[in-house]
C-alpha cells in the first residue's frame, strides 16, 4: 500500500493583477484582471512507507508547490493526491497530526523564546503523551547535539542551530511522513552534514517516510536512494539515484589553486578542463582513490593553496536527462515570462 | 482548539513581549497619553456646551468608555493577526499555521494576541467606573446584565469588524487604508448617534453594527429615546456580537479556503 499517491497532479496559480498608481487599489478591485500560471503539470508518482525520496529541480520548477499540495496547504487544480489514505486538503487538520513539515526558509519556532517553549507548545498542539514526548525530545536532542540550545532564545541561534531545532520539533509527534522543503538551504557544510546524518538515522531507525526537496544534489546522494526530478512543473525522471549517476558519467571536477602558477601540468588520470594560471580545473574519476592519487601527485611537485570539488549541479542533471530523452532543454527565459499564462478579464 | 491550548499560545506571546519590556511600557504610556488627551478635549467641549444631543458629560463618558473598552478587548484578539495577515501570506508564514492540526483562526489569534491595549483598558475602565457612578442609571438586574453583556458582545463586534477587514485586505488589496478608515469609523460610536445623519445611523446599525457596542445599550441604560431605530433594539446587543463574530469567523475561514484554492 502506497503512503502517497499522486496522479496527473496539476496546479495553476491565479494572480489578480494589481494596478499601480492612482486609485490602484480600487481599480484592482473592480477590473479583476487575473493571470493563470501553471506551476505543476501532470505529475504522477507513488511512494511506499519508509522510503526516502529526493524531489529535485531548479528554482521555480514547482517543488514547493507540490509539497504544499501534499501537505494540504494548497488545493490541486487538476489530478489527485492521496496521503495516508486521504485527500490532504479535504482533511488538512487530521492529516497534519500525522505528518511533519519543515520549511527551510520559515521558522516555526517562537523567535524570542527559548526553544524548549516551542517544543512544549508543540506537545500540547499535537497532544503528545508526556512519556512519548520526553523520549522523542531526548532522542532528537542527542542525535542532533542540541544540548544547551534548547534553553537559548531562538533569535540567538545560528541558522544551522535553528534548523536542527526545527527538525527536532517536526519529529516530536512521531509523524509517519516528514516533508522537508529545502532544509539545507543557506547552511554550511558541517550543518548540512549533521542534518543529513540525522535524517538518514530517522529514516532507518523509525521508518519515517521522508520527502525532501532541494536543488543540492549532495543532499539527495546521502539521504535518498530514490529521486524524482522535475523541471518547469513536469516530471522528467523518477528512479534510483544510482542509475542517474551512471547517466551523469563517472567524473567529477577538481579545482586547484596553486601558490604560484605551476605552468602546464600533465597527469595521466586527470584531464585539464580549464587553465587560468594559478587556478586549474581537472576532470578526474569519481572514486576516492583516484582523486587522492591525482591530488597527491600534484601536491608533491607544486605547492597547493586550496582545493575544491564540484559535483554536477542540478542544471547538469537536467541537461543530461533531456539529452537522454532526445529533447532540447527548454529556453530558460521562457520560464520567466508569463508564457503559459493567459489574461482573463472577468 | 481548547481554551487551555489557546491560553498557552497567549502566554507565550506575553512572555515574548516581556522580552522587550522597555519598548512595551513606553508604547503603553504613549497610547495612554493619547487617549487621555482625547478625553480632555471632549470634557472641555462639554464644559462649553453642557450637552451633546441632550447627552450630559457622564453619559458621554459612558459611551466613550464603552467604545474604548470594547475596542481594546476586541483588538487585543484580532488586530495584530488581521493587520499582519497579508504580510504572512507574502512571507509564507501563513503556511506554517496551515500545517498544524489546530484551527488556523484561533491559532493565529493566540499567537498574535496583543497586550498593547492594556492602557486603553485601564483608561476606559477608570472612565467607565466614574460614569456609571455618576450617570442617572436605574440599576436593576436587567440593566446590570445588559452592561456586562454589552462589554462582552461589543468586544466581539469590534473583533469581528477587524476580522472582516482583514479578510478583505488579504483577498483583494494591500490596503492599510481600510484599517485606518475603521479607526476613524469607530470614533463615530463614541458620540450619540442622533447627531449624525440617517446614512451613518443605518450603516452603524445594519451594515457594521458597531452602534450595538455602545450607543444602543447605553441609550437604554440612561433611558434615552430611540432615534432612527427604536430604543429597544439595544436589547439585541447580546445576540448581535456572537452572531456577527460567527459571520466574521466563517468569512475569514472561507477566505483561507480560497487562498488554498488559488495560491497566495
Ligand atoms: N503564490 C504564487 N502565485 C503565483 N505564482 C507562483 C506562486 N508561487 C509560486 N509561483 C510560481 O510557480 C512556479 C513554481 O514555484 P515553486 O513551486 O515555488 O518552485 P520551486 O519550489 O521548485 O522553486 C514558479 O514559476 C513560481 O514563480
Ligand atoms: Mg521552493
Amino acid at each position: 500500500m502506497s503512503i502517497i499517491t499522486v496522479s496527473h497532479l496539476g496546479k495553476d496559480y491565479r494572480q489578480i493583477r494589481r494596478i499601480d498608481g492612482r486609485f490602484g487599489a480600487v481599480r484592482t478591485l473592480f477590473t479583476r484582471q487575473s493571470m493563470t500560471r501553471t506551476a505543476v503539470d501532470d505529475i504522477s508518482f507513488s511512494i511506499e512507507p519508509g522510503e526516502a525520496v529526493g524531489y529535485i529541480g531548479p528554482n521555480g520548477a514547482g517543488k514547493s508547490t507540490t509539497i504544499k499540495m501534499l501537505t494540504g496547504i494548497l488545493v490541486p487544480t487538476r489530478g489527485a493526491v492521496e496521503v495516508l489514505g486521504v485527500e490532504p486538503h479535504r482533511h488538512r487538520r487530521r492529516n497534519a497530526s500525522r505528518i511533519g513539515v519543515v520549511f527551510g526558509q520559515r521558522s516555526q519556532l517562537w523567535w524570542d523564546l527559548p526553544v524548549i517553549e516551542s517544543f512544549e507548545l508543540h506537545r500540547h498542539v499535537y497532544d503528545i503523551p508526556p512519556e512519548r514526548y520526553r523520549a522523542m525530545r531526548d532522542r532528537c536532542t542527542e542525535l542532533l547535539g542540541l544540548g544547551d540550545l534548547l534553553q537559548s532564545p531562538v533569535r540567538q541561534l545560528s541558522l544551522g542551530q535553528r534548523m536542527r531545532c526545527e527538525l527536532a520539533m517536526a519529529l516530536l509527534h512521531q509523524p509517519e511522513i516528514l516533508f522537508l522543503d529545502e532544509p539545507t538551504i543557506g547552511l554550511d557544510i558541517e550543518a548540512k552534514d549533521r542534518i543529513r546524518d540525522f535524517l538518514r538515522t530517522v529514516n532507518r531507525e523509525q521508518g519515517t517516510t521522508i520527502i525532501l526537496t532541494t536543488h543540492d544534489l549532495a543532499d539527495i546522494e546521502e539521504i535518498c536512494p530514490r529521486i524524482i526530478v522535475i523541471n518547469r512543473g513536469g516530471l522528467i525522471y523518477d528512479g534510483a539515484i544510482q542509475s542517474l549517476k551512471a547517466q551523469l558519467g563517472s567524473q567529477r571536477q577538481v579545482t586547484i589553486d596553486f601558490e604560484d602558477d605551476p605552468g602546464p601540468i600533465t597527469i595521466s588520470q586527470a584531464t585539464l578542463l580549464s587553465d587560468q594560471g594559478r587556478r586549474k580545473t581537472f576532470a578526474v574519476e569519481r572514486s576516492v582513490e583516484s582523486t587522492l592519487a591525482v591530488l597527491s601527485s600534484i601536491a608533491s611537485s607544486h605547492p597547493v593553496q586550496d582545493v575544491s570539488f564540484a559535483e554536477p549541479a542540478i542544471e547538469d542533471v537536467i541537461r543530461t536527462l533531456y539529452a537522454g530523452l532526445g529533447k532540447a532543454v527548454p529556453e530558460s527565459d521562457e520560464l520567466d515570462r508569463w508564457s503559459r499564462g493567459r489574461v482573463v478579464t472577468q | 482548539m481548547t481554551p487551555a491550548l489557546f491560553w498557552h499560545h497567549v502566554r507565550l506571546r506575553l512572555r515574548e513581549r516581556m522580552e522587550y519590556r522597555g519598548a512595551f511600557l513606553l508604547g503603553l504610556l504613549a497610547q495612554g497619553i493619547g487617549y487621555a488627551a482625547e478625553i480632555a478635549v471632549i470634557w472641555l467641549l462639554l464644559h462649553r456646551f453642557e450637552a451633546i444631543a441632550g447627552w450630559m458629560w457622564p453619559e458621554i463618558a459612558l459611551l466613550y468608555s464603552l467604545s474604548v473598552l470594547t475596542y481594546a478587548i476586541g483588538a487585543a484578539f484580532t488586530y495584530s493577526p488581521m493587520t499582519e495577515l497579508e504580510q504572512m501570506v507574502q512571507r509564507g508564514t501563513l503556511e506554517t499555521v496551515l500545517v498544524k492540526p489546530t484551527d488556523p483562526f484561533w491559532t493565529l489569534i493566540g499567537q498574535r494576541f496583543n497586550v498593547g491595549y492594556l492602557s486603553h483598558l485601564l483608561l476606559a475602565g477608570t472612565v467607565m467606573t466614574w460614569a456609571i457612578a455618576t450617570a442617572p442609571i436605574d440599576w436593576t438586574p436587567a440593566s446590570v446584565g445588559l452592561l456586562v453583556a454589552t462589554v462582552a458582545s461589543g468586544s466581539m463586534i469590534q473583533a469581528a469588524v477587524l476580522t472582516l477587514i482583514g479578510t478583505w485586505a488579504f483577498r483583494f488589496t494591500r490596503s492599510w487604508t481600510l484599517f485606518a478608515i475603521n479607526g476613524q469609523a469607530s470614533r463615530f460610536i463614541r458620540f450619540p448617534i442622533g447627531i449624525f445623519g440617517i446614512i451613518p445611523q443605518i450603516l452603524l446599525t445594519l451594515v457594521i453594527p458597531l452602534a450595538f457596542a455602545t450607543y444602543y445599550p447605553a441609550a437604554i441604560l440612561i433611558s434615552e429615546d430611540g432615534q432612527l431605530f427604536p430604543g429597544w433594539i439595544g436589547w439585541l446587543t447580546p445576540v448581535v456580537g456572537p452572531v456577527f463574530m460567527w459571520v466574521a469567523y466563517r468569512t475569514w475561514t472561507r477566505g483561507i479556503d480560497r487562498y488554498q484554492g488559488a495560491g497566495g
